[in-house]
């Protein structure tokens, strides 16, 4: 055999090396791709939850809790925020979020929870109730993670000696996960909370 | 002879590749991902210094001691970025004691790439104010009455001073105008003028007539906020001179000030029979519609593209006007009636109709981004529930014809003034409120508009809101117009000119100043259930609003 044919015959050994090569790469391949376009979907879900908490939280900050009131329509002289007209802005507040959230934080998402709350303070008489109110959506079966404060969404620290303002809270979450195909999945939680001062001066709106 | 040939063995050569390409992969990945924390971190931290602001403002103590609003304004960010555990704080004892409205005190706090700073007062020319129109800024105690929050990225990175912006601030004060709106009875005033400083505030020259007529037995009074101190020698405040006059029940006088300074500036006009007010006091007006004008500049004026919930304009013409190529230029509209919706006007030199025709909007809600323009005296009618006009009519026909409207309408122009009319139109917008960030208003020769306010839901009474300095005009004015409700411009001098008259039954302007002359001719009548109500004319200083300004 020359030199010239047993070369020729070593080249024909290494055919199919790039197509066996590629098998191998393959996964790894399309495990970052995946994770890439899974990634950014729940990038964009994190960025809706957020957005969404934080327009919620400025947006109720502002909305009178008497326009809830339907036995005076507003509000008379001697008109007090009670619990159902709380429930009822409470209700809105929760609609508001579901509306402006880009369908990511639907009845059918995975680990979903709204939470609205307001938070009565101290400055002013116009509130008819002392406690924190709330309302908690989540999907069906989801429990109600154990760090929530026990009747508001967060525990915000916020010391009425120092701020004596109503507060609102605003507290968003839902499941996700990255998947990485043959490698399994990486679950994560898409959670986001604001709190706003409630700036409708109610003792005003309860005079006029 | 043999052939050496090179060799060909390149097993392991796309491994290789792999390997060399990933790291680079990689790398744009962490780039992309950076950026893109980066971004979202700025986005949180607008919404953070906000809420920080606003209750930094409320709680502004006595003679400016911001020790408490420190300490609030610090609980409020903590409760947001939602960080458990750190027990870092600023050192809020920075801002305590008696404020001096020149030099603001600041306290600082890092927390993780975040550097946080609290800001008391902030005087007028400081960062955080920017651009910001000065308003009230006279008053001395102006900046004692702000309350400022910065966030910056102090982080080593390739952002830190880089192509994106990574700073936030926001200011917020305790009160907005800094007005009485009543006194002398308690009689909501028809016309509020806001320069703070100022002369020749309010004009009558060359045969101009302003008059604020009395109503139902409610006095017709105008209000005068300048304290004169940027006056130039001897010129006065209220200026009637030419055959021009001033005419009202009372004229008050409401800033405080050194009247040994101020008093010159301050002699009645001589064609005027009424002395001047004692002075009255500066003090907040009521905030009835600034939660509600914030909450509606964030959902449909700030940003770009159709705010949620809108139809495309250029949509309804293609599947309804397709003779009209393009849907920003209708000429020879002949009868479009457009139905009860809400549109998005995606239009950035204005909504053109030329030619001849008429235009009524039926109902609902416009978020446009530049004017509509009714030329040739196409009347462009809103809020017209019948959608039947006349092509030419006065504006109280016009009105007539579209009938009682189903509901109020807000028109938010996002980018100038919300209407440009010309060459003779009349029109009617029917309870409909316009918002325009950037503009103002200005009715040329001959136009006229039948124009009134909301009857109810957050923006009842209010016919217009705009933080322009841009001048508002009524040229060669015309009986025909009719405002009704309240004219928000703080900002915006206001000036009517070249004879003809406006007649305006319960419109209340709120401006910068206001001037008449050539013969021009405004007739006010106050209307206790269109105007913003009076304050009593209490003379308390206590302020009990907060809004954000920046």
């Amino acid at each position: 055999m020359t030199e010239f044919q047993a070369e020729a015959e070593a080249g024909t050994d290494e055919r199919g090396a790039a197509l066996v090569e590629f098998a191998l790469i393959m996964p790894l391949l399309f495990m970052l791709i995946f994770a890439t376009i899974t990634g950014a979907i729940a990038y964009d879900r994190n960025l809706a939850v957020s957005y969404s908490a934080q327009q919620t939280a400025r947006y109720a900050s502002t909305l009178s809790l008497l326009a809830f009131d339907e036995s005076s329509q507003g509000g008379d002289a001697n008109d007090t925020v009670q619990l159902d007209e709380a429930d009822a802005w409470l209700a809105h507040v929760a609609e508001h979020v579901q509306s402006n959230s880009e369908r990511v934080l639907t009845a059918d998402a995975p680990g979903r929870h709204i939470c609205v709350a307001f938070v009565p303070g101290t400055e002013d008489d116009a509130v008819g109730f002392d406690n924190p109110r709330r309302l908690l959506l989540t999907t069906s079966d989801t429990p109600t993670p154990a760090d929530y404060s026990s009747t508001a969404c967060v525990d915000d620290e916020i010391d009425t000696d120092i701020d004596p303002g109503h507060r609102v809270q605003v507290r968003l979450q839902r499941d996700d996960e990255i998947d990485l195909v043959l490698f399994g999945t990486i679950d994560i939680d898409l959670s986001k909370q604001a709190v706003s001062r409630y700036e409708v001066d109610l003792s005003l709106e309860a005079a006029e | 002879m043999s052939v050496r040939h090179p060799r060909t063995d390149d097993r392991g050569v796309s491994l290789i590749l792999f390997a060399a390409t990933i790291g680079t992969l990689l790398l744009f990945v962490a780039l992309v991902i950076d950026l893109g924390r980066a971004r979202s971190q700025d986005q949180v931290n607008d919404s953070v210094v906000d809420d920080a602001a606003l209750a930094g403002a409320a709680n502004i103590g006595d003679e400016g001691d911001a020790q408490v609003a420190c300490e609030a304004a610090w609980a409020y960010v903590k409760a947001n970025i939602a960080q458990p555990g750190f027990s870092l704080a600023p050192d809020c004892s920075q801002l305590a004691g008696a404020c001096s409205a020149s030099t603001a005190r600041t306290a600082s706090v890092d927390i993780d790439r975040q550097r946080y700073t609290f800001v008391h007062p902030v005087p007028t020319d400081h960062q955080l104010m920017g651009s910001q129109p000065t308003g009230d800024e006279s008053a001395t105690d102006a900046g004692c009455r702000r309350f400022g929050v910065m966030v910056t990225d102090v982080s080593e990175n390739i952002f830190q001073q880089g192509e994106i912006d990574l700073a936030s601030s926001a200011v917020a004060m305790q009160d907005v105008t800094s007005t009485s709106t009543g006194g002398g009875g308690g009689s909501p005033s028809s016309l509020v003028l806001l320069d703070p400083t100022g002369c020749l505030v309010l004009q009558a020259l060359q045969g101009g007539h302003l008059t604020v007529h009395d109503n139902e037995g409610i006095a017709g009074s105008v209000h005068v906020d300048s304290d004169a101190s940027g006056c130039n020698g001897n010129q006065p405040v209220i200026k009637v001179d030419g055959g021009a006059s001033i005419n009202a029940d009372a004229v008050y006088r409401v800033a405080t000030g050194d009247d040994a300074v101020d008093t010159p500036h301050w002699q009645p006009p001589p064609t005027w029979d009424q002395p001047v007010d004692e002075p009255h006091l500066r003090q907040p007006a009521d905030d009835t519609w600034g939660p509600a004008i914030e909450s509606l500049h964030d959902r449909w004026a700030a940003g770009s593209g159709a705010p949620e919930g809108f139809r495309l304009w250029s949509a309804y013409i293609d599947a309804n006007h397709p003779q009209f190529s393009d849907e920003c230029n209708i000429n020879n509209p002949n009868h479009i009636v457009v139905p009860a919706d809400d549109w998005y006007i995606n239009c950035p030199d204005g909504l053109r109709f030329t030619g001849s025709g008429r235009v009524a909007f039926q109902g609902g809600n416009l978020v446009m981004e530049g004017p509509i323009r009714g030329e040739n005296s196409i009347p462009v009618a809103m809020n017209c529930a019948s959608g039947s006009l006349p092509a030419r009519g006065t504006p109280a026909e016009v009105a007539s014809a579209c009938g009682a409207p189903n509901g109020d309408s807000v028109v938010v122009a996002r980018n100038g003034r919300p209407f440009v009319f010309t060459g003779g139109s009349g029109t009617a917008w029917q309870q409909t409120f316009a918002y325009a960030p950037n503009g103002t208003i200005s009715m040329g020769q001959g136009n006229s508009i039948h124009w009134t306010a909301p009857l109810g839901g957050d923006f009842a009474d209010l016919l217009f809101w705009s933080e322009s300095s841009e001048p508002i005009v009524f040229e060669g004015g015309s009986s025909l117009n009719h405002l009704e409700g309240t004219f928000f411009a703080p900002n915006a001098p206001m000036r009517v000119r070249q004879g003809g008259s406006l007649e305006l039954r319960g419109a209340q302007f709120f401006l910068h100043s206001f001037d008449i002359r050539g013969g021009a001719t405004v007739d006010l009548y106050p209307d206790p259930d269109r105007n913003l109500p009076p304050d009593g004319g209490s003379t308390t200083t206590e302020s009990d609003g907060v809004s954000l300004i920046r």
